[in-house]
Parts: C-alpha cells; sequence; structure tokens
C-alpha cells in the first residue's frame, strides 16, 4: 500500500484529528501478543519522546502523568485502532508537529508499484481554500481531473453527496490564528477527495460559468517518481523547469526527497538560468523532506561562505545550517513563493534565505510544521514519527507553529485561476523587474 | 585504522545527514585515580602490540575498507568504503539511495567533502587540522607526534570491565578520550568531538568484535551515539597492501573548481 506524499506536513495534523475528525474503532478482540505489542510500543514513544525531546520540559506538560492517563487505554484496548488512539492521543498532548503514529498497513507493500485498491489515489487536483470556498489551483497533467475536463478556479461544491463549503466555518474558528489553518481547511477537502486506487469519485463543480457540474474520476496513482525514505511512508517526486517573460528562471518541485535525482535537476536548472534576469523557486504545496537539500540548493545562489540558514536546537546543541557556495553562483534576484501547505524544509528553505539582500518571499504564511524528525517502527509494527530539535530561521525566528510570513503577502483569488493568471508569479516577475541584475 | 574508520563514519553520520543528526549523552562516570597506573603512553603503546604490533603496521603502505553505516532511527543504511596509503592520503564515501553520496578526502595538503545534497567544501582552520591529524596513514598505530599532550585521567568501566582512561590534546582541536580495556589492551570506547561546520559535534563511540585480519587486529563494529541517537558501523572487508591509483586520492574537479574562486 502507499500513502501520498504529503506525510511530513499531515504529521501535523495530530492535533486535528484529535480534535475534529471522529475516531474510527474497530469492535474486533485483540489476541493477548497483540495487546502486549500495543503496550511495549505504547512505553517505546513515551520514552522516546521523555528522552529525546528537545524540550525537558515538554513545553509544561506533565509527562509522567499523560503515561499514567493513557496507558490504561491500551491496556484495556479492544482493537489496534483504539491502542493506536490512545498513542496518538498522548503524541497530540505536545501540540506539536511531527509527531505521528503510522498505520502498519501504510508500510505494506511499499516498494512495489502501487495497484487497484490501494490507499493514496489521487484525482490529481490542486486544492486551496479561498474565501471559504475549495478552489483547483493547479491539476496534473495526464491526471484523472484533467481527463475529465476539470479547470483551474473551479469551485468543488460537493464530494461523493456531501456539502464541502459548511466544512470550513468550524475550522476557521478552530484554527482562527494557527498558521495551520491553510492546510487544515485544504486537507478537509483532500480527504475526502482522497480513496484506494481505483475507487469512483463522484464531485459537483462550479464551473467557470458559476453552473454545477458533476464529473466522475477514476482514482490513480500519483504521478512522478515514488520514493521511499527509511521508514517513511512513500512520497512522489515531480520537478519542473520553465522560463517564464524576460527569461525568468522557474523551477518547482513536489518534494524535498530523492537528492539523487532533484539536486542534479536543479543544479542543472540554476545553471541554465546563471544569465537571467531572475530566479523563481516555488516550494508552494511542497510539505517538505530532507531539510540539508536546501541548504545545497541554496548555495547555487549564496556566494558568501559561512551563511547559515538558521539553527536547529536538540536538547543538548545547538548546529548551525551552514550553506556551501557553488564555485558559480546564480548572482540576481531570486524570489521564493510559498504558501500554507508549504510545510516543515520548505519552510526551512524559505526560512533560511529570509532576509537575504537577493532574496524575496512571496506568497502566503507558511504552515509553520518546521520541527526536524525521525521515523522508527514499533513493535507492533506502527511508524512513529518524532521531533528531535527545533529550528530557528535565519533571522532568529522559532518558525514552528509561526510559520514564514512572506516579504510579499499574496493569495491566489479565483478570477485570477479563471483567467490563467498567477498572482504570486506576477509580483515576483514584477519584484525580479525592478532588480537590478548584476550579471555574473 | 580504527581510529580514522570510527572518525570517517562520525564525520559522515555528521555531514551527510545534516539533518538526522543529535546530542551526546557524554556521561562518563566518575573516574578514580588507580594506585598504580601505567604511563599514557605505554598504554597507547600496549594497544599497537594488542593490535598486531608496531612491525606488523611497519608492513603496511594501503588500505581498502569497506562496511557499512545504519541510522537506525532512519531506517536508513549507506555503503560505505575507505581508501588510505601512506603518508596521509585518504579518501571516504558513504552513499545510499535514498540520500545519494557523501565523499571526502585528502590528497596529504587539501581536505575537502562533497555530497549529493550539500554541494563540495574545502575544510579550512580547525577542521582542517583534525582531518590532516586523522589522516596519517594508521593514525593509532603511528599516534608520536600528532598530540601535545597525552595523560591518563584515571580508570572507568565500560561494560563492567576496567578500562584506562586515556585524553588526548593537540594544538588545534578537541581533547580526545579514549579507553583501553585493562585486559586486553584494546581500545573499547572513545569520547570525541568532531568539529563540523554546523558546530562541535559530540560522539560516543563503543569499537567492538575484533577479528584478526593479516596480522593486525581489526574492530568489525562501532556502535556510535551521537546527539542522542546511534549509529551503527559494520564492516565487511579489509585489505592491506593493494595497489590503489593516485588518482582515487585526486582532488575531484568540483573541488578544484572551488580553488580557483
Amino acid at each position: 500500500m502507499t500513502q501520498k506524499g504529503t506525510f511530513i506536513l499531515a504529521a501535523a495534523l495530530v492535533a486535528f484529528a484529535v480534535l475534529v475528525l471522529q475516531p474510527c474503532f474497530a469492535a474486533a478482540q485483540i489476541a493477548p501478543e497483540t495487546r502486549q505489542l500495543n503496550i511495549d510500543s505504547f512505553e517505546f514513544v513515551w520514552k522516546t519522546i521523555h528522552n529525546q525531546h528537545f524540550d525537558p520540559t515538554f513545553g509544561g506538560l506533565d509527562w509522567q502523568a499523560v503515561h499514567d492517563e493513557l496507558r490504561p487505554k491500551v491496556e484495556n484496548a479492544q482493537s489496534i485502532d483504539e491502542a493506536r488512539g490512545a498513542m496518538i492521543d498522548m503524541i497530540s498532548r505536545l501540540h506539536q508537529s511531527h509527531f505521528a503514529i503510522i498505520p502498519a498497513d501504510v508500510y505494506e507493500n511499499i516498494e512495489a508499484p502501487a495497484g487497484k485498491g490501494d490507499r493514496g489515489g489521487s484525482t490529481g487536483l490542486e486544492i486551496r481554500v479561498i474565501g471559504g470556498k475549495a478552489i483547483v489551483t493547479s491539476i496534473k497533467p495526464g491526471m484523472p481531473a484533467e481527463r475529465a475536463g476539470v479547470r483551474r478556479g473551479w469551485e468543488i461544491r460537493s464530494v461523493k453527496g456531501e456539502e464541502i463549503p459548511p466544512l470550513f466555518p468550524p475550522i476557521e474558528k478552530e484554527f482562527e490564528m494557527n498558521p495551520r489553518r491553510d492546510f487544515y481547511l485544504s486537507y478537509a477537502v483532500r480527504t475526502r477527495m482522497g480513496g484506494a486506487i481505483g475507487d469512483t469519485l463522484a464531485a459537483v463543480f462550479i464551473d467557470d460559468g458559476d453552473r454545477p457540474t458533476g464529473k466522475t474520476m477514476i482514482l490513480e496513482e500519483p504521478k512522478g517518481k515514488k520514493v521511499i525514505f527509511g521508514n517513511f511512508p512513500a512520497f512522489y517526486l515531480t520537478f519542473r523547469t520553465d522560463t517564464l517573460q524576460d527569461g525568468i528562471g522557474y523551477f518547482t518541485f513536489s518534494t524535498f526527497f530523492d537528492p539523487v535525482t532533484l539536486m542534479p535537476a536543479f543544479g542543472n536548472a540554476m545553471q541554465s538560468f546563471m544569465q537571467a534576469p531572475g530566479m523563481i523557486i516555488d516550494v508552494r504545496g511542497n510539505p517538505g523532506g530532507i531539510a540539508g537539500m536546501g541548504m545545497g540548493m541554496a548555495g547555487w545562489f549564496v556566494e558568501e561562505k559561512n551563511v547559515a540558514m538558521g539553527t536547529i536546537r536538540t536538547r543538548g546543541d545547538t548546529l548551525k545550517l551552514v550553506i556551501n557556495p557553488r564555485a558559480r553562483v546564480y548572482r540576481g534576484p531570486v524570489a521564493i513563493l510559498v504558501d500554507g501547505l508549504s510545510g516543515s524544509s520548505s519552510e526551512m528553505f524559505a526560512g533560511g534565505v529570509q532576509g537575504l539582500p537577493r532574496v524575496r518571499i512571496f506568497g502566503s504564511r507558511t504552515a509553520g510544521a518546521t520541527l526536524p524528525s525521525l521515523a522508527e517502527r514499533l513493535p507492533n509494527g506502527d511508524g512513529f514519527q518524532y521531533a528531535f530539535a527545533s529550528y530557528i530561521s535565519r533571522i532568529g525566528v522559532e518558525l514552528e507553529g509561526e510559520g514564514v510570513k512572506p516579504d510579499v503577502e499574496i493569495r491566489p483569488t479565483r478570477e485570477a485561476l479563471l483567467g490563467g493568471r498567477d498572482p504570486a508569479i506576477e509580483a515576483a516577475v514584477d519584484w525580479i523587474r525592478d532588480q537590478r541584475y548584476k550579471g555574473n | 585504522m580504527t581510529q580514522r574508520i570510527r572518525k570517517t563514519a562520525a564525520t559522515f553520520a555528521v555531514a551527510a545527514l545534516a539533518i538526522l543528526v543529535v546530542v551526546l549523552d557524554a556521561q562518563v562516570s566518575n573516574a578514580q585515580k588507580p594506585a598504580k597506573t601505567p604511563t599514557a603512553e605505554k598504554i597507547l603503546d600496549r594497544f599497537v602490540e594488542a593490535t598486531g604490533g608496531i612491525k606488523a603496521y611497519d608492513k603496511l603502505n594501503s588500505s581498502v575498507v569497506k562496511g557499512s553505516l545504519e541510522i537506525p532511527a532512519a531506517g536508513i543504511t549507506l555503503d560505505i568504503t575507505v581508501y588510505s596509503a601512506r603518508p596521509n592520503k585518504l579518501y571516504s564515501k558513504a552513499e545510499s539511495p535514498a540520500i545519494g553520496s557523501f565523499e571526502s578526502g585528502t590528497d596529504g595538503t587539501i581536505c575537502w567533502e562533497n555530497s549529493t545534497m550539500q554541494g563540495a567544501r574545502i575544510l579550512e582552520g580547525p577542521e582542517l587540522a583534525e582531518k590532516l591529524r586523522e589522516s596519517k596513514f594508521e593514525s593509532m598505530a603511528y599516534w608520536r607526534g600528532l598530540y601535545d599532550t597525552i595523560t591518563v585521567a584515571g580508570i572507568d568501566t565500560v561494560a563492567g570491565s576496567p578500562c584506562y582512561k586515556v585524553v588526548l590534546k593537540a594544538k588545534e582541536g578537541k581533547p580526545r578520550t579514549y579507553f583501553f580495556d585493562q585486559k586486553s589492551g584494546l581500545l573499547v570506547k572513545s569520547l570525541s568531538i568532531v568539529q563540523s561546520q554546523m558546530g562541535d559535534i559530540p560522539v560516543e563511540a563503543f569499537p567492538s568484535d575484533y577479528r584478526k585480519e593479516g596480522d593486525i587486529l581489526v574492530s568489525y563494529k562501532t556502535t556510535m551515539k551521537l546527539m542522542s541517537q546511534e549509529r551503527v558501523m559494520t564492516i565487511t572487508s579489509v585489505a592491506y597492501n593493494t595497489a590503489i591509483p593516485d588518482s582515487v586520492f585526486a582532488v575531484p574537479a568540483a573541488i578544484q573548481e572551488l580553488l580557483k574562486k
């Protein structure tokens, strides 16, 4: 089975799941040996956080009391889901990103090609909630939504008969001041648009003429290269290089994984745009991955030595994330595009170079989910993702729960999308045009 | 070789996985001053003797070591290869499909690193001094002249066995503490601080599984703790005195380009 590529940011959903989603507990009895494995897993999770959390005070939480309260729930759990629910409850008490319990079935056949019935089926739609409406912001070429004739700017009004707009007010209220609000809003739609590969999904859209338009799509495996990184679920890597007006370079990519593929692609793009009047790097919707890749990317446009993209703090150490300038460095203006679905390493990348003289950040506030993490397997077969450090940006902001605030705040509108426009790119292009090109 | 491989692995662990890093649980139990403790020089010489003797080391001109570096918490294993030759040439590579490669080396003058993720860089300052010191061929055997002071810091226990604790200090770089088993004379633990561009990273290492390779006793397994996490380095093969082309130790093109800047 496979898991689609937003896992790292989805880890931020632990609290959301507890607050908003309905728990789904199976009723089947579990064997004594399974019960013991669940207890062992619970203890592993508790002890790992106890021993390795970067904040030994756990933000004022009485971690021992959390253990003592929840362990009986695992001991008395009548199903794996119930035991897992107690563990999710435990990690959610931290109210931090990058703590997650990954169901064991996510790992089944993880390296095999995805097939019918595997989870993670996709329509190929990217969605943002704009003004209380779920709006299609992009459509992956060759995917079911494109074949069905769905267009950018269309609103998703209902999915499988469920009205979408009523989902948003309670989320808006709950996360009014939370930088992850945009993520939670989009995720509420995404989960309803997802399903198993081969599943049929019927949705009603409001098209560009404001007419209700029904579409039926059969979910497919996402496009891109399937990437496995350690004990994390599968991600799908896509990237694209483009030349915009005036010869401005553009590079976008779906995740910070698979450096063997992505780093040369990024390097080739930067080399091909060495004489360009500006460069746009688009990490909107990018959930992150390996933070070190951002340091390597920045080395293509930062020429000073010993520039740090901020620091990470563990319980015992503070480490600088230093950029290694390449032999030949791009010296023009660099615009980085972010939004509320830019998470983790995307935020460290943007936050790591924000404030440098030739760099500007455009878009909307990022998710604020920036804790460096690892994922281990538990005795019961589940995975356990946990943060072991915090991250402080180059300009000294602890981004967890804060996110990167763009230098130029700009959000998409339905009208712009329907008109084939991208306000963030337009703003970046305008800024680049205003810059004096230094040459290389 | 044991020390150089371990240091190389520690460098891999730090530099190749910039974000998977961590803390040293540098607990050193209270040292006790023994009534009769050999000098630090004698303890180091005994280690050399226990691992084959200086005459055996004198016969070596090069080594090629292959193995793996496992990061259990991340579910990642890197293949590692380390080439070294007299007097102080070193080239090492760690790679995995998940993170690409991390290379480092020296021709005896220039020390460098190059990785898929973070690109190339030339080492300077204390990092350079440390790298040059550790790149001396079989530096654990030829320890004389590498450090300014070597002192016995007492007796400690590692896995229940009494050990001599020896602290080595060089002009540049951080002190390093070795724990030699009193009975066998072998190195069973070390505490060091890897000086990286990210900062100083304490590393606790436990060499074990000593096996004879030719006339030399080699540690085939080293468990390391850095930033609260574990790394396990396992050697699968050691080959001495094989012909290593000079090109292996040559400064790579990416570094040559940086040198032109």
